[in-house]
C-alpha cells in the first residue's frame, strides 16, 4: 500500500474545459480527494437578458462548438414554449436529425479521440495511427458522418443557421438527405470495427460499481432524444416544469460550477443514464452491440459509459434512418427562400429539455410582451455529474491505495474522462451578491 | 485545384472573432470559385475533415504572436515551436491535428496560418478599434495570401 500518496494532477487532459483531482493521503488515511472545477464562469444567462426572441438560440449555441447544435435545441424549445409557437411533424424531424448528427460526432470524438487512448496506453490520438491505423480512419469517417448528417439540416455542423423559432430559414435537398440514409445504412461495419477495438480492450476499463440515480427524459413513443418527461431511476417519472427543484443546484466549495443532487447525494446524467432508464426503446443494431459487451440496466459502474456511447451511436444511426424514411416518404413540404415562420410576440415563459451527449440539458426563459428575455436559466448536464463525479472519487480512492501514484492518478482520469465532462458549458452561474454599496 | 479559407474564433469574444470576420469580407469580393469559404467557430477536430477536402489551405485566427493589435502573421505549421500541453475537445491542440492530417495522408499539400495579433478577446461582439482600423488591409492581405499559395 502507498503509505503517502499527493496527487495534483491540475487540468485534466482530453475533457473539455478545466477541472483539476486532488488527492492527499498520509500514512494510508485518505486526507483529501476531490474533483475541483476551475473554469472561469462565463455568465451566459446573463448576457441572454433583453436579447430578442430571434437571437437567444445564437448566443447561447455558442457556449460550446462540440455541443452546439444541443444548445440550439433546447433553446428554441425554451423560446418556442414561452411564445406558444408550434413546430410542424416535419420540422421536429428535422430538428432531431441534426441533434442526431451531433450527438453521434460527439460520441465518437469522445470515444475515438479522448477516450481511447487511456485504453492503449497513449497520450493523445496522434501515437494510435501507428498501431491502430484503421481504427483511427474509421472514427474519423463516422465522426465525419454525424457532422454531415447535421450540417445537411443546420447549414453547418456547428452554430446551426438554419435554425429559427417555429422552424428552419432552408430546407436540405431531399438528394442530400437520401445520399446521407446510404452513407448511415452503410456504416454498420464501422460501428462494428469500433465495437470490436473496444471490447478487445474494454479490459482497460477499470472495474468500479458505485449505486446511484440516474435521470434522463422518457418518452413513451421512443429513446428519448429531443423530446419527454423526466425520469429518475429511484423515483420514476418527474415534470419537466419542476426542474429546478430536481436539479437543486447548490454553490459548494472548491468548484465554479454549481452541483445537483434529487433523491441522493448526487445522480448521473448522460449515456449510461438514458441507457439504463430506456433501454428497453434502442434500436436492433443498438441492443446486438449492448449484448457484445453484457451491458444490461441497471448498470453502476461509470467507466462503461462509455460503452454506453457506442451503444447510442449504433441508435443514433437507426434512428437518423427512421427520420430520413418519414421525411423523404412524404416528400419534404416546400417553403420559400429564406423563410421565416411567423412567431406572435407575446410575454411568457417556457423550459427546453432535451437529452444532448452528456445528458439532459435545460434552458428555461421568461419573455416580456416585446419579445426580450427578462430572466433565464441553463442547467447543463456536466453541471449535474459533478457531484457523482466526487462521490465516485471518494468511494474509488480507498479501493486503489495499494496501486501506484501514476496508476491511482490514471484511473481517476479516466474516471473524470468517462463522464465526458464539458466544462466549460457548466460554469456559468456563480451567483454573485455583492454585500452593501 | 481547390483552396480553402479556413476561418477559426468566437464572434462573441472580442478580437477572437478576426477569423470569421475577415471570411465575411472575403465573401463580398470577387474570388475564384476554387477558393471555398468555411467559417469553423472553435472548430475543434472539424478542422481535420475540412483539410481532408483541400488541396491548399489558409486558416485564419487571433494568434498571440508577440505583435501590436491588428498585426498580421503568415505562417507554416513548422514554423511554430511550442506544443500546447492541455488536450480537450476544444483545446484541441490545432497543430497535433495538422500533424494529424498529415499523418493520414488527407492534408492539403500546403497549410498556411494567418495569425492577427488580438488587442482585446474580452466578451463582446465588437472587435476592437486597433483591428477595426485595419480590417481593409488585412482582407487584403488574407486574400493575397489564398490566391498565393
Amino acid at each position: 500500500m502507498s503509505e503517502t500518496i499527493d496527487i495534483e494532477s491540475e487540468y485534466v487532459t482530453r475533457v473539455e474545459g478545466h477541472g483539476n483531482i486532488v488527492v492527499n493521503v498520509t500514512d494510508g488515511d485518505v486526507e483529501t480527494c476531490e474533483w475541483n472545477v476551475v473554469e472561469s464562469p462565463r455568465f451566459f444567462e446573463s448576457m441572454l437578458v433583453d436579447r430578442d426572441y430571434t437571437e437567444a438560440h445564437h448566443v447561447t449555441a455558442r457556449i460550446c462548438a462540440i455541443c452546439s447544435i444541443s444548445h440550439t435545441t433546447a433553446s428554441l424549445k425554451a423560446t418556442e414554449a414561452a411564445l406558444g409557437v408550434e413546430l410542424s411533424p416535419q420540422d421536429e424531424r428535422l430538428r432531431k436529425l441534426a441533434l442526431y448528427g451531433e450527438t453521434l460526432q460527439s460520441h465518437v470524438l469522445h470515444l475515438g479521440y479522448l477516450a481511447l487512448p487511456d485504453l492503449v496506453g497513449k497520450q493523445s490520438v496522434l501515437p494510435l495511427l501507428d498501431s491502430h491505423e484503421e481504427e483511427v480512419e474509421t472514427v474519423v469517417r463516422l465522426h465525419r458522418l454525424g457532422n454531415d448528417l447535421t450540417e445537411a439540416v443546420a447549414g453547418r455542423s456547428v452554430h446551426a443557421q438554419r435554425h429559427l423559432p417555429g422552424g428552419f430559414s432552408k430546407l436540405p435537398e431531399e438528394d442530400e438527405l437520401d445520399a446521407l440514409r446510404d452513407r448511415l445504412e452503410s456504416s454498420w461495419g464501422d460501428v462494428e470495427a469500433v465495437a470490436d477495438l473496444l471490447l478487445e480492450l474494454s479490459g482497460e476499463l477499470p472495474e468500479f460499481e458505485r449505486e446511484t440515480e440516474f435521470i434522463s427524459l422518457t418518452h413513451p413513443d421512443e429513446y428519448a432524444f429531443y423530446d419527454g418527461t423526466l425520469y429518475s431511476s429511484d423515483t420514476g417519472e418527474l415534470d419537466v416544469s419542476d426542474y429546478r427543484d430536481i436539479v437543486n443546484e447548490a454553490v459548494v466549495e472548491g468548484s465554479t460550477a454549481k452541483y445537483t443532487a434529487h433523491n441522493r447525494d448526487s445522480y448521473m446524467v448522460g449515456a449510461l443514464a438514458r441507457f439504463n432508464n430506456n433501454a428497453e426503446q434502442l434500436g436492433p443494431m443498438a441492443t446486438a452491440v449492448a449484448d457484445r459487451f453484457g451491458l444490461e440496466p441497471v448498470c453502476h459502474s461509470p467507466y462503461l459509459n462509455n460503452v454506453a456511447q457506442l451503444v447510442e451511436i449504433a441508435h443514433l444511426i437507426e434512428a437518423s434512418i427512421t427520420e430520413i424514411d418519414a421525411l423523404l416518404a412524404d416528400g419534404l413540404d416546400p417553403q420559400s427562400e429564406y423563410h421565416t415562420p411567423e412567431v406572435d410576440v407575446a410575454a411568457g415563459s417556457g423550459i427546453g429539455a432535451v437529452e444532448v451527449p452528456r445528458g439532459v440539458l435545460f434552458h428555461d426563459y421568461t419573455y416580456d410582451d416585446a419579445g426580450e428575455i427578462t430572466d433565464a436559466n441553463c442547467v447543463i448536464p456536466t453541471n449535474q455529474n459533478h457531484a457523482n463525479i466526487q462521490l465516485d472519487m471518494e468511494a474509488l480512492v480507498p479501493t486503489i491505495l495499494d496501486r501506484s501514484e501514476d496508476e491511482i492518478e490514471l484511473t481517476l482520469e479516466m474516471l473524470v474522462r468517462a463522464y465526458d465532462p464539458c466544462i466549460s458549458c457548466s460554469t456559468h452561474y456563480l451567483d454573485v451578491e455583492f454585500v452593501g454599496e | 485545384m481547390s483552396t480553402a479559407v479556413i476561418a477559426l474564433g468566437n464572434p462573441l469574444r472580442g478580437d477572437d472573432g478576426i477569423g470569421p470576420v475577415l471570411l465575411e469580407r472575403l465573401r463580398e469580393r470577387d474570388l475564384s470559385p476554387a477558393v471555398e469559404l468555411r467559417d469553423l467557430g472553435d472548430g475543434g477536430f472539424d478542422v481535420l475533415h475540412a483539410l481532408a477536402d483541400a488541396d491548399r489551405a489558409v486558416i485564419v485566427d487571433a494568434v498571440r504572436f508577440g505583435g501590436d493589435p491588428g498585426e498580421y502573421a503568415v505562417f507554416e505549421p513548422n514554423d511554430v515551436a511550442a506544443v500546447v500541453e492541455s488536450r480537450g475537445s476544444h483545446d484541441s491542440d490545432l497543430f497535433e491535428l495538422l500533424e494529424l492530417a498529415a499523418a493520414r495522408g488527407e492534408s492539403p499539400e500546403r497549410v498556411v496560418l494567418f495569425g492577427v495579433q488580438p488587442g482585446d478577446v474580452r466578451d463582446g461582439e465588437q472587435l476592437s478599434a486597433s483591428l477595426r482600423a485595419v480590417l481593409p488591409e488585412l482582407a487584403d492581405a488574407l486574400a493575397e495570401t489564398a490566391r498565393g499559395l
